[in-house]
């Protein structure tokens, strides 16, 4: 028992040292010296057992046997007999027993037998213990660790060691013989040597013998090149490219950071920044006096230029650090971008106009000028016949004059600067409302055929028959020397008038008083002798009013939109918000449907108004406020006045058509009047029938062109 | 030393009294309008040279024969048409005649070449060719628009308000006629027919009025109402024989064919021109243009109506071919 335990501790120490190469080595010795090295081995055993003999007897005597019979297995692996080739001789398949095959063999475990052998016997399963049985057997047999059970047989095989080793070597991913030698020299069966004798009989095919096809080709190709010119031959490749290049070629600061904005460059010294500048550049005393009183940023150098004899006697700079800081600051603070430069055209940018030669007629020159006036003309109209103008100056008189031949026919005074003037566009009466102060006056200027100032002094008789005077507004008969100046009737507001608009049929007119809040627009109605407020409110400071041309609409444009009110249901009916400051004026279409808007931002607004509440176009080429715009009656044509003294005339065709867009092109400018006081053209008007217009200006006079 | 040019020059004159050869004559290059001249007075053998001036190709010779063919690269082989006229020299101011007012119009009586003048202030006046006043009247309080001699003792004025006066000059005054009652706009122009008995007037009531001088007259009362005083005022008065419409804008000038009494040219603010038949009182012809005619005159020659208009531009049309007028 003991002999057995010392056994096994032996088993087991030795297991773990297991040197396969150790053992490989004495194999491959002993194999080496098969022949004669045996005894001496044997002889070193036994001399090494002798050496060990007197120390542990039993224990070197065990290991001898376990030695000697590896020994044998080893000797018996290599030592492997010849096979003699003869039927029977593999014997490879004796060994199995059973024949069942590969399959489950869990289909015989309700079965005592586990399969058949060779000749169809049952092989009955081994006896089997239990668990407990197992285990024991387990903890008895000293080769259990290396047993395998083999369901097919139904027994435990215990594996030698060289199928341990086989096992050890498939782990550690190597190949599992040990004499298999991956890497043996390959025998050259096809090379490129010439053999006396060739494995391969076979002729030498037919396309060594014959020229290359592809390669004819190829000289194809670049003869073809050489014939058009393509190629040139013997000619040297000019382009060389270098074969070594600066590296420090390109260091400048704009390509270190990307998107880099170089500071603006200082403006190089001139002249005068010299210690010692030619005397030219000197400044005189007059003019050192003219830059001390200069304003410091309207001087042009923030320096007195002095001569030095030698540059030692250059004082110091005071201003030095304080204009390194301004520098650094504006670098600092200036916002730089990169200017996108936009590859376009700038042609095709611009919208495709029709030639103003091709919409002729429009007025280009200056025919007649009207000059009677001592000041300023602020407003003028023309009657519907295209016979007389009325204007009125502020040098308090109202004039007529002839439009063919430029003639003042007749001059009313007035008592305080007329405001505006305006002829009613009845041609059966022959009326002009005039605003001065808080007064509108009625003038009958009688100069109509007999027939129209008879109707007109019927209206005024029935407007007095009517009068009733109850509202703040009172209608007044004027003296008789007033009436002997063609004065009608007196109509006195509240506050002062500045713009007035008839209605089309003549009979009605609105006056606008913007300081007379809720009372700022006033329609009066001549033939019932009453004036009626139609606003309850205050609608804003109210710049002008204009009745539509064809509906009962009453355009109101306050300081900065334009309300559309129908006069008929008391509604508003719209409201257009131009986007600007300042309404200076407002005219209508003769078709009803498209407005303009002058205004003191030096604008013009266009709108559709079936379109939308913002203006269709805006005109922006006047460079001073714009002060009236004017439609022409039956001409596509409109213009507008500024305070730069000009006069634009534009073509704006309005189409019938609903879905085309108004056509507007800019015609002409025509340099109208002379500023003065920062004041120009006050307001232009069209001629009722022919494509003249007609501008009254600061400079005292009113101008045609035709 | 280069030798002289010449070239050969034919002369050719519209005026019979100055006949010439047509047969060519070599003439030296260098020679210019008076050399010409000299040789024109030894053509003609005139014992007082006349001063003569010569045209080629319509326009006058101001350069000598060298410069000029130089000038037009023309060839001294060929001919060169000549064609001279009498010198004349550019008209100079004699006297002038100061008026308070605008004038609107002046009219030359044919036989003792009074100047007759209608002026803003409402006057017609008529003045003798030294200067001198000679007599002036006013009856309407409005511009005078246009006047006319009817013939040498008679003349007829139109107002801006409608009303046409018709005065006789008896000696030195002005004694009113009749005055013509009608037209429902300003008088603007008046035009006096060839053979005297009749005139019509152009108005801005878009109609032309013709009157017949030589019927007599109503009197009619023609107060003023609105004058304060309620005066009456027996005035002859006559009413128009034809009464023209078809402009359709205010007529600003007619005028009779010299040669035709039964045909008038009209101009108007409605940029037309038409011709009348006064015997069917009908427009024959309308032509157009883009501009309104201020002033139109007619040439009894070529037959070629002229029109001034308002952009300063002048235009010829012809009534025979009813065309476009050609601007000048």
């Amino acid at each position: 028992m003991g002999k057995r335990k010392n056994l096994k501790e032996v088993e087991e120490e030795e297991f773990p040292e297991i040197d396969i190469n150790e053992e490989f080595d004495e194999g491959d010795i002993e194999s080496e010296d098969e022949a004669t090295g045996d005894e001496k081995e044997y002889k070193d055993v036994d001399d090494q057992v002798e050496d060990l003999d007197t120390e542990v007897d039993s224990q070197a005597s065990d290991i001898y046997e376990d030695f000697e019979e590896k020994r044998v297995r080893v000797l018996r692996r290599k030592q492997l007999p010849e096979i003699d080739p003869v039927y029977d001789s593999d014997t490879s398949d004796e060994e199995l027993h059973n024949t069942v095959g590969n399959i489950p063999m869990e289909w015989y475990n309700d079965y005592p037998h586990i399969g058949y052998d060779v000749n169809g016997n049952k092989i009955m399963r081994p006896a089997q213990g239990d668990d407990l049985d197992k285990f024991l057997s387990t903890m008895d047999d000293k080769n259990a660790w290396r047993s395998v059970y083999d369901k097919l047989e139904g027994k435990n095989i215990v594996l030698n060691k060289e199928e341990l080793e086989m096992l050890k070597r498939i782990q550690q991913h190597q190949f599992p013989e040990t004499m298999y030698d991956p890497y043996e020299p390959t025998v050259e069966w096809f090379s490129g040597n010439t053999e006396v004798m060739p494995l391969s009989g076979a002729h030498e095919p037919k396309r060594r013998f014959i020229p290359s096809k592809l390669e004819a080709s190829k000289i194809m190709k670049i003869a073809k090149a050489i014939r058009a010119g393509l190629i040139v031959p013997g000619k040297k490749k000019t382009a060389d490219k270098p074969k070594f290049y600066d590296i420090w070629s390109n260091t400048g600061e704009e390509n270190t950071l990307k998107n880099h904005i170089p500071a603006p460059k200082l403006k190089l010294p001139e002249h005068n920044e010299s210690y010692n500048p030619p005397s030219e550049y000197l400044l005189t005393k007059g003019e050192e006096k003219e830059w001390e009183e200069m304003d410091p940023e309207d001087r042009p150098h923030n320096f007195l230029p002095k001569k030095h004899s030698t540059l030692r006697h250059v004082g110091a700079y005071k201003r030095f650090i304080q204009e390194r800081f301004e520098r650094c600051l504006d670098l600092y603070l200036c916002p730089r971008t990169i200017k996108q430069k936009l590859d376009i055209d700038p042609e095709s940018l611009i919208p495709k106009l029709p030639s103003p030669k091709d919409l002729k007629p429009f007025p280009t020159k200056l025919s007649i000028t009207y000059k009677g006036h001592s000041a300023k003309v602020r407003s003028f109209s023309l009657d519907p016949t295209g016979q007389w103008i009325v204007s009125c100056g502020d040098d308090k008189t109202v004039r007529i004059w002839e439009i063919a031949t430029g003639r003042n026919l007749k001059t009313v005074k007035v008592d305080e600067i007329p405001m505006a003037a305006a002829w009613s566009p009845s041609k059966s009466v022959s009326l002009i409302a005039v605003a001065t102060g808080e007064k509108v006056i009625l003038l009958n200027p009688g100069l109509a055929s007999q027939e129209v100032t008879e109707t007109t002094e019927q209206v005024i008789a029935t407007a007095w028959e009517n009068v009733k005077n109850t509202g703040a507004v009172k209608w007044e008969k004027p003296t008789a020397a007033e009436i002997s100046n063609g004065h009608s009737i007196h109509i006195v507001l509240p506050k002062a008038v500045t713009s007035i608009a008839w209605h089309r049929r003549g009979d009605y007119f609105a006056t606008v008083s913007p300081d007379a809040n809720s009372a700022a627009v006033q329609i009066h109605q001549i033939s019932k002798g009453s004036t009626q407020n139609p606003f309850k409110k205050s609608k804003g400071l109210v710049q002008k009013v204009i009745f539509h041309p064809t509906k009962p609409f009453l355009f109101v444009a306050t300081q900065r939109s334009v309300k559309v009110y129908n006069l008929v249901k008391q509604e508003l009916v719209k409201k257009l918000m131009p986007g600007c400051k300042w309404i200076s004026s407002i005219d209508i279409h003769p078709a009803g449907d498209n407005l303009i808007i002058g205004t003191y931002d030096k604008r013009i607004h266009w709108f559709d108004m079936d379109l939308s509440a913002k203006p269709y176009k805006t005109l922006r080429y006047h460079k001073e406020a714009v002060r009236q715009v004017a439609y022409h009656k039956r001409y596509p044509l409109f213009a507008s006045s500024s305070d730069d003294g000009s006069v634009l005339l534009f073509h704006g065709m309005v189409y019938n058509d609903l879905m085309q867009n108004p056509l507007i092109v800019p015609l002409k400018t025509l340099s109208a009047h002379e500023r003065v006081e920062s004041l120009g053209a006050l307001d232009c008007q069209w001629h009722p029938i022919q494509p003249w217009i007609f501008s009254s200006g600061a400079d005292n006079t009113i101008k045609m062109f035709v | 030393m280069t030798e002289e040019r010449k070239v050969q020059v034919s002369f050719y004159s519209r005026q019979s009294k100055y006949a010439v050869t047509d047969a060519p004559i070599l003439v030296p290059t260098k020679l210019k309008r008076f050399g010409l001249s000299e040789i024109i007075n030894h053509l003609l053998g005139l014992d007082d040279p006349i001063p003569f001036d010569f045209i080629i190709n319509g326009k006058f010779l101001r350069v000598s024969l060298d410069n000029y063919l130089n000038a037009h690269s023309l060839s001294t082989e060929n001919t060169l048409k000549i064609e001279f006229v009498e010198l004349s020299l550019p008209p100079s101011e004699s006297s002038t005649i100061i008026q308070d007012d605008w004038i609107s119009s002046v009219k030359i009586q044919k036989s003792n070449t009074h100047i007759l003048t209608g002026s803003f202030d409402s006057y017609v006046r008529i003045w003798t060719q030294s200067g001198s006043l000679l007599t002036s009247t006013a009856d309407g309080d409005s511009p005078i628009k246009c006047v006319e001699w009817l013939n040498d003792e008679t003349v007829v004025a139109g107002n801006l308000q409608r009303e046409i006066y018709v005065y006789d000059l008896d000696g030195e005054s002005l004694n009113l006629s009749y005055t013509c009652i009608g037209h429902e706009g300003g008088i603007e122009s008046i035009a006096n027919s060839p053979n005297k008995d009749h005139f019509a007037t152009a108005s801005w009531d878009k109609t032309i009025r013709l009157w017949s001088h030589l019927e007599d007259g109503e009197a009619v009362n023609v107060a003023k109402k609105s004058k304060k005083k309620q005066k009456t005022n027996f005035q002859t008065v006559k009413n128009h024989k034809i009464c023209l419409e078809g402009h359709s804008g205010a007529v600003s000038s007619i005028k009779f064919d010299p040669h035709d009494a039964n045909t008038l040219y009209s101009g108007s603010w409605d940029h037309s021109v038409r011709v009348w038949d006064l015997n069917e009182e009908l427009n024959t012809t309308t032509m157009n243009c883009e501009k309104v005619i201020g002033c139109m005159g007619y040439l009894p020659e070529s037959k070629v109506i002229m029109t001034g208009h308002v952009d300063g531009s002048i235009r010829l049309w012809d009534p025979r071919t009813k065309g476009n007028p050609h601007l000048i």
